[in-house]
């Protein structure tokens, strides 16, 4: 099931950050999506995480599952408070699930939607929990993809694996949350910039973990370097 | 605190009890004022009787009910008006009225409708449950927003964003709540058994040392209420530090 933008646009008042924007995700792929800073791109990922809902256009999902500007007023409406609701640090995820997935033919609720796994541009980690309790936490009824042990190995120091996440180092820190989104079960992986704060080897290390624990599942990367698209093989959309 | 700070704040505890011993020396008066020595006399007299121990079982039980069942009221109506606002607008008047209503009008009331015996368990559940139940909702309000999308998205169960993003995020809340709600309910609580003189009951002692103007066991009993309410205080804080998953691991806060 290809994940599809049709002209989807995303404005935050007085900014507009996506216009129009196409472009598919075929099954399996692996994409880097480059561009400038402040492009939108961080944008992108939200909206395709659900995070956000676009002002004007579609994103299908397969199993017709999709979302978009429908109900425009409606999306208007939640734009706004959800834009408010940034500033003030509150209220952003009270809009219903369903809601944000309003219309397409199947409303049947979460189970049959697309499922996601993230690194988001912060580490976004339980700073008390360790790195295999991290891991853990993201387990849903069917448990995980890979165990916490095997994501982290190759990855992270073992010595690290038990430590609160509140006291690991940047770097490690952002590697656990690596080792997350891949040991959750999901259909797609999003990263948005993965790497920062790894130097080269970690890096390298990092993202032949990837790679090898990706298990065919789509995965679309935020970076701002050609290398990493190189080293990960990936297909370049630019924004 | 350190050890020398300790030491300089035991020496100023000793001595305001020897001013203390000085000014009832002074007064030399037992009914106007009496000191640290003849409270200690009459708090080892009362002691060694049945009765003190009744008395003060009657009220921890009570007031101790009281605080436990508006905790969890409060605790279950707060996660509640969290999640739907309905709720929480129904509940405002409510709690508003709780927290501006004096004591001693509900003391009365309830006099009328229950009696005196149980009067502290509804005094006590009044007082505390409006700080537990605003400190909950604040503490819910607290939890980390980004968390919060990555539970979304991730589609941790409500168990789960429970145990991990809410609950830590709302007992260091509670913490400070129940230390506050603990004294106000041994005080709100002892002050309705006063007014109600429940037999068998610290109020009822306390109104006894009034009628009898035996100001050395009103004093021995305010004592014991002090003690009392204090241990019952750190008894329950050492139980939600249990409870605590963060334990000497820090907060949850996002980076």
């Amino acid at each position: 099931m290809p994940i599809e933008f049709r002209n989807v646009s995303k404005s935050f008042p007085p900014k507009d950050v996506l216009a129009a924007v196409s472009f598919v995700l075929e099954d399996g792929g692996i994409y880097c999506l480059m561009g400038p800073s402040g492009i939108g791109k961080t944008t992108l990922l939200r909206l395709l995480m659900g995070l956000e809902i676009p002002d004007a256009g579609e994103i299908r999902m397969g199993r017709g599952q999709s979302y978009g500007a429908y109900k425009k007023d409606r999306a208007r409406e939640q734009t706004y408070r959800m834009d408010g609701a940034l500033i003030a640090g509150k209220g952003q995820f009270r809009t219903k699930r369903k809601e944000r997935y309003a219309a397409g033919p199947n409303q049947s609720g979460q189970s049959d939607q697309l499922r996601i796994s993230a690194v988001f541009q912060e580490n976004r980690l339980l700073n008390f929990a360790d790195a295999v309790q991290n891991i853990r936490a993201v387990s849903g009824k069917d448990g995980l993809l890979f165990a916490p042990e095997e994501v982290l190995d190759g990855m992270l120091e073992k010595e690290a694996w038990r430590q609160p996440a509140g006291r690991q180092s940047g770097g490690m820190q952002r590697r656990v949350a690596i080792a997350r989104a891949l040991a959750a079960r999901s259909e797609l992986l999003v990263m948005d910039e993965p790497f920062t704060g790894l130097d080269g080897a970690a890096k390298e290390r990092t993202i032949r973990k990837i790679l090898s624990c990706r298990a065919g599942r789509t995965l679309i990367v935020v970076t701002h370097q050609e290398e990493d698209a190189r080293l990960l093989g990936a297909e370049v959309l630019r924004l | 605190m350190g050890r020398h700070k300790r030491r300089r704040m035991a020496a100023a505890v000793v001595l305001w009890i020897l001013i203390w011993q000085a000014a009832a020396m002074l007064v030399h008066n037992r009914i106007l004022f009496v000191g640290p020595a003849e409270v200690c006399l009459t708090l080892s007299r009362l002691v060694r009787t049945a009765e003190f121990w009744q008395s003060v079982m009657h009220s921890s039980v009570r007031i101790a009910g009281g605080f436990l069942l508006a905790f969890a009221a409060g605790l279950l109506l707060g996660a509640g008006a969290y999640r739907f606002s309905w709720l929480r607008e129904f509940l405002e008047p409510a709690v508003l009225t709780l927290q501006s209503v004096p004591v001693a009008s509900f003391v009365i009331l309830a006099l009328i409708w229950i009696g005196s015996k149980n009067l502290a368990v509804l005094i006590c559940f009044l007082v505390v449950f409006p700080v537990i139940y605003r400190n909950t909702l604040q503490g819910m309000r607290a939890a980390d927003v980004q968390l919060l999308e990555m539970a979304q998205v991730f589609r941790m169960s409500r168990l789960g964003k429970l145990r991990y993003l809410y609950g830590p995020a709302v007992l260091p809340y509670l913490k400070s709540a129940s230390h506050v709600a603990m004294g106000m309910a041994w005080k709100s609580g002892v002050a309705a058994e006063v007014i109600g003189v429940p037999d068998l009951s610290i109020g009822e002692k306390l109104y006894m040392a009034k009628i009898y103007l035996s100001t050395a066991e009103l004093f021995a009993w305010t004592l014991v209420v002090i003690v009392v309410s204090r241990l019952f205080e750190q008894a329950f804080l050492w139980l939600l530090a249990r409870a605590d998953v963060t334990r000497g691991k820090g907060g949850n806060d996002a980076d």
